[in-house]
């Protein structure tokens, strides 16, 4: 039996042989274009797996970002303290990414700085994009109010979007009585900045 | 073949999520939920809040109504005040989340479609999650002003009736808009959703140049509408455009391969 396989086998091989060399050389290019299409079925029987990516919007903010419980300081030491304007710019003040459009507003938490019962009204101060940051979109310098401002609008989606930003009290608040002759001391107040999608 | 494909996959799916997902920051996801139901359901999403950071946070969650004016601004109201308030429908478990450093929490947001509720008109609402306030968060400031910075989410939910399924926009007018003080001059587009959906959408100007040919486009402009309301989109020109164009809006909306587009002839 084993004899009689290994004869058959050797047969086999032989007109195998045989008939590869009779090839003509359309035969061959025959044979390469069965192999090519074989090849490229068996690669589309592989990528036929399916991978599917569900892409959820996500909104993201960096804990680098200032307003994260970071702090915006004024001292008014000098007579040229309130007779001039004061700006403190905070870079990244807000490092966002979305992957949508988006907006930011801003509102202060409450109607004063506060330091015990002594006041000073929160519209001493207005907000506006510094233009070294990367998150683009409408903006216009915003008077700090308790109510939802917008500081930028139709904001386009990106990944780690840098809002520097400008804090600015006026020549004109710095020299009026809303800061000028109130007693010494710390004076405080809460402002969140508000990111969401259109 | 299969595992170049695999790999390119990869490469792209984690180009895709590393900024996203795995940020070292506070994120939330989604940022919009849409609700829909028959009048007398209740009906729950998850929302994903992810502290990727080494601090500790605390959110207060809270509503508020809103609604959008004619140029795109969002507008926030106590909850409850306007018409088409969706506010008295939504509830969470927790007024207040922890979400300490390294951690996923999912906020369950349930809304209870009243048994009389719509069924033609859209319901909004806008949830926030503001960041409290620690006692680290102290100003070093001894004398002068001191403003303390913390960070919100706003998360929209909309309700939106079985029923409405229609994405339409209608382009009501294109005008050009008078020259400003700084000599800046734009072009105002005019929309009205005439649809039942929200209708996310690009508004896109082109400029054709009738004489020399040439062509300006420029940066689309993304909006989200409301049914039923107006939009206006201002795009601003570039500096010094002088002479006679031809102009096209076209307005892409979400989901829908419709395009609406809108011709003007302008002068400079």
């Amino acid at each position: 039996m084993k004899n009689d396989l290994i004869v058959q086998l050797t047969n086999f091989q032989k007109s195998l042989s045989v008939t590869i060399a009779l090839k003509t050389i359309g035969t061959r290019i025959l044979l390469i274009i069965t192999l090519f299409l074989a090849a490229t079925f068996a690669q589309a029987q592989e990528a036929s797996t399916s991978v599917n990516i569900n892409l959820m919007d996500v909104l993201s903010i960096d804990t680098e970002s200032a307003a994260n419980g970071g702090t915006v300081d004024f001292r008014y030491e000098t007579v040229e303290d309130y007779n001039s304007q004061k700006t403190t710019t905070i870079p990244k003040s807000l490092v966002v990414t979305f992957s949508k459009a988006f907006d930011v507003k801003v509102k202060a938490n409450g109607e004063y700085f506060i330091n015990g019962s002594n006041l000073i009204p929160i519209n001493v101060i207005t907000i506006q994009r510094n233009q070294s940051s990367t998150l683009a979109g409408r903006s216009a310098p915003v008077v700090l109010s308790t109510k939802d401002q917008v500081l930028v609008g139709g904001a386009a989606l990106g990944s780690k979007l840098q809002l520097d930003l400008d804090y600015i009290i006026p020549q004109s608040k710095s020299s009026s009585n809303d800061i000028l002759g109130k007693p010494s001391g710390t004076y405080t107040q809460t402002v969140t900045y508000t990111a969401s999608a259109l | 073949m299969y595992k170049y494909l695999n790999f390119a996959l990869t490469f792209i799916f984690l180009q895709l999520f590393t900024p996203f997902g795995f940020a070292q920051g506070v994120s939330m996801s989604p940022t919009r939920l849409f609700f829909t139901g028959k009048p007398g359901e209740v009906v729950s999403q998850n929302v994903v809040m992810h502290n990727g950071s080494e601090n500790d946070y605390i959110f207060n969650i809270n509503l508020k109504d809103w609604k959008r004016e004619e140029d795109g601004t969002k507008v926030y109201f106590e909850p409850g005040i306007l018409k088409q308030s969706s506010s008295a429908w939504i509830s969470t478990l927790e007024t207040n989340i922890n979400l300490p450093a390294k951690s996923t929490q999912e906020v369950l947001v349930t809304m209870r479609i009243p048994a009389d509720a719509s069924t033609v008109e859209i319901s909004n609402s806008m949830l926030f999650f503001t960041q409290i306030g620690k006692q680290k968060d102290e100003l070093k400031l001894d004398k002068g002003i001191g403003i303390i910075a913390l960070f919100e989410f706003g998360l929209h939910v909309y309700y939106t009736p079985p029923e409405s399924k229609t994405i339409s926009l209608d382009i009501i007018s294109i005008e050009t808009l008078p020259k400003q003080a700084d000599n800046s001059q734009a072009v105002a587009i005019r929309l009205f959703n005439d649809g039942t959906v929200v209708n996310d959408a690009s508004v896109e100007l082109e400029l054709t140049n009738t004489i020399s040919g040439e062509e300006i486009k420029l940066m689309p402009i993304n909006i989200s509408m409301m049914p039923g309301t107006h939009q206006t989109i201002t795009h601003r020109l570039p500096e010094h455009l002088k002479g006679k164009y031809s102009g096209v809006v076209i307005v892409k909306m979400a989901g829908s391969n419709d395009l609406r587009v809108g011709e003007k002839d302008f002068e400079f």
